[in-house]
């Protein structure tokens, strides 16, 4: 009964954390993260023990996110918008580097660095795409820019991620060898296994969600085996599998799987956390914040401009790319993983991604929720005397109107 | 079935929001743009957009059911009314006549072949209409009978002449 009770237990706490970060109106992941930290064995309160229950389901909840986030991805949807988003998300890139700089600062050397550089890279998807619903922004423009360059990082982490990958898989020439067997087999998918894809998913809802689990744990696996991080895998055979018309029913199949098990992740994420210990990272976090919220304006401001936004939208773009969430934690803990990596890197990306995650959702719901007063002090500052005589004019016009 | 409405000639951007749904931007004649927004499940949310600005200016929320009536009342308006000087021109020199058939009207009984209507009048009977129904293009054979209304289409003097003929 202990995996039984472990499972509940896990199930009522993630219950707890989105239940409390509803009532805040933040993101879940927040809570989760927050809950686990707290509750965890090194925590104040170690009411959650680290058992084989949890870490099954927090293994299972990173290969689902990937998968889905991959699902969510369509090449010929990224195709259609491609030239703005990828102006904008060019210059966005430099928020890579950014990130790698601090981390070479801090004595990382560049494995480590270029780890620090993609948590804090990736802005979360899962939380921005929600706060601009929650606050009614998805017509703007900078929303449509914004949401092109998430679809951009997305593209440029599973790249480099699978680069860092297929440069730690270990010293061997076989290592190397296994990882390009597993990306030509996805290739010979790709092009020949469509009519195959488009059978299998069409089965019944039952059979569907079997398949789709069996198929997302065992090609990781496989592809851990061949020494390609199973993560990167895993949003490969989500994105072959999106090019399917049975996307949407896959997606339906898997919601209840994917929502237990990313909690499981993030929860498994936070009871991992020594808050002690992760509270000497304050300084790397502090850094972290300052260079990227800086950078990030920058970028946001000249990415918006590059791809044919308005000053006023350009600033608005930087604002909407801050929150940093699912992705960052997964190469935290992708970094964890690496052998080649040093202890205490590993430790302190372990220690600091969480803090600085939720410190960004914060500051980013913050931004969100108040957007429409800030939006509009920030266009005073911006305004051209054009545009002010315009509005004055338009303001006028509006009071001029009377009902009777 | 509808049929397929008429395109205005005017170009309409279309972006997808990933995670969100459909946008579609159309930039109005006099200034600025309407933003439409379709969520998967229905919601429409409709954005005004005025000139030289990305904030609007107004902006509501339709769910599935208002955004079909909304549609209903902006397609109603837009279906084209009948040019009425076009009808005159193809109609110019044709008459369409109604005639009722009384019962004691001589072809009552008789075949559209032996009352040989189209050879003696030049007009042709398009129609019967008889109790509720309607027979179209008939044969020779097909006897009238009282309370018939007869359809006939041709020019002025054929259609009096026809007229004459069947109503004795």
């Amino acid at each position: 009964m202990t995996a039984l009770l472990d499972l509940g237990v896990m199930a009522a706490v993630l219950y707890a954390g989105a239940w409390g970060s509803r009532r805040l109106r933040l993101s879940p992941v927040v809570g989760y993260l927050a809950l686990g930290t707290l509750l965890g064995p090194y925590g104040p309160l170690p009411l959650v023990r680290l058992s084989p229950t949890v870490d099954l389901m927090s293994e299972l909840g990173l290969v689902l996110l990937l998968f889905t986030m991959g699902l969510e991805f369509s090449l010929a949807r990224f195709v259609d918008t491609a030239g703005p988003s990828a102006r904008a998300g060019v210059v966005d890139l430099a928020n890579l580097a950014v990130g790698t700089a601090v981390g070479l600062a801090f004595g990382f050397g560049w494995l480590g660095a270029l780890f620090l550089g993609g948590v804090v890279y990736v802005s979360s998807s899962g939380v921005i795409v929600r706060l601009l619903s929650e606050n009614d922004l998805v017509a703007y423009p900078e929303a449509e820019r914004t949401l092109g360059v998430l679809v951009f990082e997305d593209l440029a982490m599973v790249v480099v991620l699978g680069t860092l990958g297929l440069l730690t898989a270990g010293a061997g020439w076989l290592d190397l060898a296994g990882a390009l067997l597993f990306l030509a087999l996805y290739g010979v998918l790709l092009r020949y296994g469509r009519p195959l894809v488009e059978r299998a998913l069409g089965r019944e809802d039952e059979a569907l969600v079997l398949l789709v689990l069996a198929s997302v744990t065992l090609v990781a696996v496989g592809a851990h085996a061949l020494g390609f991080p199973e993560a990167v895998a895993a949003f490969l055979l989500g994105m072959a599998f999106a090019e399917s018309s049975h996307r949407q029913r896959v997606e339906r199949a898997l919601a209840s799987w994917v929502h237990v098990a990313a909690g499981a992740f993030f929860l498994g994420v936070g009871l991992h956390v020594d808050l002690a210990s992760a509270l000497e990272q304050l300084g790397l976090v502090i850094a972290l914040l300052t260079a990227t919220l800086l950078a990030g304006a920058l970028t946001g401001y000249l990415g918006g401009l590059r791809s044919g936004l308005s000053r006023r939208a350009s600033l608005g773009h930087a604002v909407l790319l801050v929150p940093r969430g699912e992705f960052s934690l997964v190469i935290a803990s992708l970094a964890a993983s690496v052998g080649a990596l040093p202890p205490e890197v590993r430790a302190a990306i372990q220690g600091a991604t969480p803090l600085y995650v939720v410190a960004t959702v914060l500051i980013g719901s913050f931004a969100f929720r108040h957007y429409r007063r800030i939006d509009a002090r920030l266009a005073r500052l911006l305004e051209s005397p054009e545009a002010r005589a315009r509005r004055l004019r338009r303001r006028e016009d509006l009071d001029s109107v009377t009902l009777d | 079935m509808a049929g397929t409405p008429p395109d205005p000639g005017i170009e309409v951007r279309e972006a997808t929001l990933p995670g969100i749904g459909k946008k579609y931007v159309m930039p109005l004649r006099t200034g600025g743009n309407l933003v439409i927004v379709v969520r998967p499940d229905g919601e429409r949310h409709l954005y005004h957009f005025p000139e030289h600005d990305d904030r609007p200016s107004d902006a509501f929320t339709l769910d599935e059911d208002e955004a079909q009536q909304v549609a209903n009342l902006l397609g109603r308006a837009l279906v084209p009314a009948p040019d009425l000087e076009d009808l005159d021109l193809v109609l110019g020199a044709l008459e369409l006549e109604w005639v009722e058939l009384p019962e004691d009207a001589p072809v009552v009984g008789h075949s559209l072949g032996s009352s040989q209507l189209r050879t003696r009048t030049g007009a042709s009977l398009v129609a019967i209409l008889r109790g509720g129904r309607a027979i179209a293009n008939p044969g020779v054979d097909v006897a009238f009978e009282a309370g018939d209304t007869l359809v006939l289409i041709g020019s002025h003097d054929q259609t009096a002449a026809a007229r004459a003929l069947v109503l004795g």
